[in-house]
């Protein structure tokens, strides 16, 4: 008798701790969720854009501005254009957040550049006749395109140096 | 906001509520009566089936050459629904129980009165912090875009694709192409229905699940013959299992998807197993059920399921002493279910030359079994990510080890050991050369395949009525709500 009491003791108290440290552990979680509380509130009361959310939690994920980047693009070209992407940038994250945003174009071909990149220009733009060269460049890559930068050919992000390459002759505005 | 978009929550809804419509049927079918499913429980079922159901479909459908819409995607409901409606008129089956969803909330009323004040303050305290938890995970997933890299890398690209392409294709060099499709399926059925793509609405899908886990949980600790207050208690425990585990809730990955299916599937096969239903196979049917939808959500369910099977497969042979046929014949109830999900994946994958095999393992390498366990223990000590969950079953095994040892709730303990001893194979044959990295990227998402699992296992270890008999008002003994006979 005195062993099972003594046993059911045993299990009362460990039963008291586990619960004392799972309300410990609530409490954490509570505390920790506060900062997302917090910013909530402020973006609820602030009315904050999505596009602003959006493009802050792009930046946590790609350590840059790339989503500045998929709107520079995406209000350079339209749906129904031939768009070719020349995938430069070394970071995967940042791939893939452009292949997300850039998915919809009608005629998307995605390709991982194998030319220099001036023939492989001159290849696409004069030869296939392709309305939009978009280039998904890190900094390394830029003196890839030096020579069609020279040639004026380039529109381009100075602060990133990701490039929209406008077709010969064509106005930016088209 | 503008009037279209005051349209948006309400095709959400219709979404949503087309996944229940689609379940509905086979819920009724498994479960016919009142006291076997409780009217809530049976809603979050057949949202559950609904999901894996659909996107079967939208797979067969597209592989059949014809294009992804609303009206060629409901076609087939329409028949289905009136033949089993009229089947189930005919046999007094029950298919929504419209009381029992309006009563509820009387009911817990009535419940909060008659118990002790106590008792009443600790239920609302449980209910005012789960409310607090679904608030907070419901605020995140409608405010905050999508920023996690397997949104954009994998799961909301795919349902981006099929929505656009309104077919299933993946482009040339995509990754992990063998990846299975129920949640890209699932988001592309809403995009379908909000007219447009919406990746921050589309996590509202993924807030339902969790939802329909935790009602699933407590009504099946509930035939477990808890009480109210204690299938409360155990299921605010599973609601703040760590960090990492609320954050998917607000979150499109397929993670919590895997944990719903695996979690409600595995609980149900263990219901076989302990409660010993005459009519066992519609139970059988209703965890093969699961457990296929899982599989079809992610590829690391596969050999999950499979460890199910072979424990169920060694309780009829050791424990019940069946013959080998009759353990097949058993077991093919369990495995003609996965297999309906699995197969049309698996042609799927055979007509676009996929690898079969998951592309993560590779040679098994034994001689790193220290760097995996050193990392993944160290995983799990992380308190703010993790909680106290995994610490938790170590010590409520130590104190109930006799009990924990034994049958049926051995079964419960020897699959949480073996999805563990899976999780460090996996590892070991993982073709990464930075394991601990590896392992930092992925283990907290393995573990929210088998955290409700695991809470079932500790609520069943200490929180049985006939472990605590002090416990008196808190947790008295519970004659069982369902009916199990069939």
């Amino acid at each position: 008798m005195f062993v099972r009491d003594i046993h059911s003791l045993w299990k009362q108290l460990v039963l008291c701790i586990l619960a004392v440290t799972w309300v410990i552990q609530v409490v954490v979680l509570l505390f920790s969720q506060l900062d997302d509380w917090r910013e909530m509130v402020t973006i609820v009361l602030d009315g904050l854009p999505e596009e602003a959310i959006r493009r802050q939690g792009l930046a946590e994920l790609t350590q840059d501005d790339t989503y500045d980047f998929v709107r520079f693009c995406q209000d350079h070209v339209s749906p129904d254009q031939d768009i070719v992407v020349l995938d430069y940038a070394a970071d995967i994250r940042r791939r893939v957040v452009f292949r997300y945003y850039l998915y919809p174009f009608s005629s998307f071909h995605y390709v991982t550049p194998t030319l220099p990149a001036d023939a492989l220009i001159d290849d696409l733009i004069t030869d296939r006749g392709v309305d939009y060269v978009i280039v998904n460049a890190d900094a390394a890559h830029y003196p890839l395109f030096a020579a069609a930068l020279q040639a004026d050919r380039l529109d381009f992000d100075e602060r990133r140096f990701l490039l929209v390459i406008s077709p010969p002759g064509r106005d930016e505005s088209d | 906001m503008t009037g279209r978009e005051w349209l948006l929550p309400l095709k959400l809804l219709l979404a949503v509520l087309a996944f229940v419509f689609w379940g509905w049927p086979t819920v009724g079918f498994l479960f016919r009566t009142r006291q076997q499913c409780p009217a809530w429980e049976r809603l979050a079922l057949a949202y559950g089936m609904g999901v894996a159901w659909l996107t079967v479909e939208m797979l067969v459908v597209s592989m059949l050459g014809v294009r992804l819409a609303l009206p060629v995607l409901l076609a087939p409901a329409l028949p289905l629904t009136l033949t089993f409606g009229w089947w189930a008129w005919r046999n007094g089956v029950v298919v929504v129980d419209w009381m029992g969803l309006v009563q509820t909330p009387t009911r817990i009323l009535r419940h909060l009165r008659s118990v002790g004040r106590s008792v009443r303050v600790l239920t609302l305290a449980l209910l005012g912090l789960i409310a607090l938890q679904l608030t907070f995970v419901m605020a995140r997933a409608l405010i905050f875009p999508p920023h996690d890299y397997d949104t954009y890398a994998h799961w909301g690209f795919r349902a981006s694709i099929f929505f656009h392409a309104q077919r299933v294709v993946l482009p040339p060099g995509i990754a992990y192409p063998e990846y299975p499709l129920l949640v890209p399926l699932a988001e592309t059925w809403t995009y379908l229905n909000l007219g447009h793509v919406d990746d921050t609405l589309v996590q509202v899908l993924f807030l339902v699940f969790g939802v329909s886990l935790l009602t699933i949980f407590y009504y099946e600790l509930r035939r477990q013959r808890f009480s109210p207050i204690c299938a409360l208690f155990f299921t605010s425990v599973l609601v703040t299992a760590g960090n990492e585990w609320t954050y998917h809730f607000s979150i499109a990955y397929a993670d919590l998807a895997v944990g719903f299916y695996y979690g409600v599937g595995t609980i149900l096969m263990y219901q076989c197993i302990s409660l010993c239903p005459p009519k066992i196979h519609r139970y059988l049917l209703a965890s093969g059920l699961f457990l296929g939808a899982a599989v079809w959500t992610k590829s690391e369910a596969l050999p999950m399921v499979l460890i199910n099977c072979a424990v169920l497969s060694g309780h009829w042979t050791l424990n019940r002493k069946l013959a080998v046929l009759d353990v097949l014949s058993r077991l093919s109830f369990c495995l003609a279910p996965i297999l309906v999900f699995f197969v049309p994946w698996l042609v799927f994958r055979q007509l676009n030359t996929y690898p079969l095999l998951s592309q993560h393992l590779g040679h098994l390498r034994p001689d790193r079994l220290s760097t995996i366990l050193t990392s993944m223990l160290g995983e799990l000590l992380n308190y703010r990510r993790e909680g106290i969950l995994w610490g938790l079953v170590l010590v409520t095994t130590l104190l109930t080890l006799r009990r924990s040892l034994t049958r049926p709730l051995a079964y419960l303990l020897v699959i949480t050991v073996l999805q563990t001893a899976l999780t460090i194979v996996m590892y070991a044959a993982a073709p990464f050369d930075d394991l601990p990295s590896h392992i930092g990227a992925t283990f907290h998402r393995l573990l929210i395949h088998i955290i409700p699992v695991t809470a079932f296992l500790v609520a069943l270890q200490i929180g049985h009525p006939a472990f605590w008999p002090h416990l008196g008002a808190l947790n008295p003994p519970v004659t069982s709500r369902y009916d199990t006979q069939g």
